[in-house]
């Protein structure tokens, strides 16, 4: 025997009719590859589809007291009956409107007698199929809802808790070296001030990779936007945070996109951020932003003439902790890049990148989907 | 006679530095005074014996509590003749979105995250005690 005739030979037939001659009927047909239970009336079948749990029902239609449809009416309204697969069976009302009304109540299926065996076994046999399809999808939306849900749960204590300890770390070390400054050597004080430096990087990592995470959760809410000034704006925060930059900037005017306003704010953050970051110790940085039109796609460009990277590494660059630089030749976490290749799958859109080492940049995205394209560079990983 | 701050926060080394805060920042000269958990907090400040001058100008409230959570605490501070416009403002580590929500829907004047950098960390408590105590007194008395 092989397993898929033992998961069949599992299944569990629950056959209902007043009639026990029509009962010996179909048990004589299905008894070999099906477990059968039986009920004479709606009532009884209603109290066995709670307690056993059948995988289909086999219905009689024209019963006293309770007919078939009234069954299946009340099955339907229990959540412990209302995913058992119903077929109707039926002598009497063969005509077309009575079928559709039973497949409109909900029944999967509506076979009229006489009926021949070989169908009513494949009919049967069909809906164990699709019944244990749909447990096994169930199971698998029940498991991902509580893996969704530890999830949230573990972020929410991950911003919570693991910030805490770090402000004790840098609050206390600045303490120390206020009040015990006297008595520590320069190499006392310069170590003190590493504890205050790595609290706050890892306080800025936890920031990073919450936000990270957010961008996957939170829903888009897509609006036109004057993406000009959105780049404008952009510019303006990143030369506040940096007063010491000399880079121009090149914005193409009149820019126009469709996003979601904060995420998009996002993804410029980052994109020009870098730009910036890595074309800083240059004389003349120069940092533009544009659009353009490739294969009938707008797409837009993040450009500077800062030190770029080896194209060879281009692949790692959207991963999260992915760092082409030393920290201390450039600041960072390596968590920006995958950020904006989410935001921007987000979006249904591309993200990707051109360089030469010591000539500079070019970071592209488009928001457009293109089924044609498909980048390996954007695939960041599950955080 | 001085102005008083409550602060209701379970964490002590954050007690500590909050106190260091106060320390290096006040132009002010209030009492703050610490409650560890939020039982506490409201066993204090519902106490009978309080008159509106012994009760505080301003209360800073962490959300994660032991016993009652803060966001309990608030809404039975808004919920109380006594302390229902006692400004409270939120100083929590988490900056999550229903934080945030939930925190003013219950009455919270403001919220801030609490800065891991501690000379961040000391401006807040001077921006708490400039805009609460001195700023906006006149609506406090």
């Amino acid at each position: 025997m092989t397993e898929h005739s033992i998961a069949i030979k599992q299944a569990k037939i629950l056959i209902v009719d007043d009639n026990e001659d029509n009962i010996d009927l179909a048990e004589q047909i299905l008894e070999d590859d099906y477990d059968i239970i039986t009920a004479p009336s709606g009532v009884k079948c209603i109290e066995l589809a709670q307690s056993a749990q059948p995988d289909v029902i086999l219905l009689d239609v024209q019963m006293p007291d309770m007919d078939g449809y009234e069954t299946l009416a009340k099955m339907q309204a229990m959540e412990t009956c209302k995913n058992i697969p119903v077929i109707f069976l039926s002598a009497r009302y063969r005509d077309i409107d009575r079928v559709i009304h039973g497949l409109e109540l909900g029944a999967l299926d509506y076979i009229t007698k006489p009926v021949d065996d070989d169908l009513l076994m494949a009919k049967v046999k069909v809906s164990v199929r699709i019944k244990q399809a749909e447990d096994a999808v169930r199971a698998q939306s029940a498991a991902l809802e509580a893996a969704n849900k530890e999830m949230e749960a573990f972020t929410y204590s991950v911003s919570h808790d693991l910030r805490a300890p770090l402000r004790t770390l840098d609050g206390f070390s600045k303490i120390l070296l206020e009040d015990y400054g006297n008595v520590l050597d320069d190499t006392g004080k310069d170590y003190l001030q590493r504890i205050r430096v790595g609290s706050k990087k890892m306080g800025s990592l936890i920031d990073d990779l919450l936000n990270l995470s957010r961008t996957s959760k939170v829903e888009l809410s897509c609006e036109p936007l004057d993406f000009s000034s959105l780049v404008e704006h952009v510019k303006d925060e990143l030369l506040a945070d940096h007063p010491t930059q000399t880079a121009s900037f090149q914005i193409q005017s009149d820019m126009k996109i469709v996003a979601d306003a904060r995420l998009l704010r996002m993804v410029m953050m980052n994109l020009m951020g870098n730009a910036l970051k890595y074309s800083g110790k240059k004389d003349a940085a120069v940092i533009a932003v544009s659009m353009e039109k490739q294969d009938k796609r707008t797409v837009y460009v993040v450009e500077d003439n800062g030190v770029g990277f080896n194209m060879k590494y281009a692949d790692q660059l959207f991963h999260p902790f992915q760092r082409l630089h030393r920290t201390d030749e450039f600041p960072g976490n390596g968590i920006g890049l995958a950020t904006v290749a989410r935001i921007v799958q987000r979006h249904g859109g591309h993200v990707w990148a051109e360089s030469e080492e010591g000539k500079g940049s070019l970071f592209y995205f488009t928001l457009e989907q293109d089924s044609e394209r498909t980048s390996y560079m954007e695939q960041g990983s599950d955080i | 006679m001085h102005a008083q701050v409550l602060l209701v926060e379970d964490n002590l080394d954050d007690q500590l530095l909050a106190k260091r805060a106060k320390k290096m920042h006040s132009k002010q000269d209030y009492k703050l005074h610490i409650i560890d958990d939020g039982a506490q907090a409201l066993e204090w400040l519902f106490n009978p014996e309080h008159t509106s001058e012994s009760l505080p100008q301003l209360i800073v409230l962490d959300l994660n509590l032991p016993k009652i959570n803060g966001l309990k605490v608030l809404q039975r501070l808004r919920e109380h003749a006594a302390t229902q416009y006692i400004p409270v403002v939120i100083l929590t580590t988490s900056d999550e979105t229903c934080d945030i929500r939930d925190s003013y829907a219950y009455g919270a004047n403001s919220f801030i995250k609490k800065p891991i950098d501690f000379d961040e960390f000391i401006h807040v408590w001077s921006t708490l005690d400039q805009y609460w105590l001195h700023a906006n007194v006149a609506h406090v008395a």
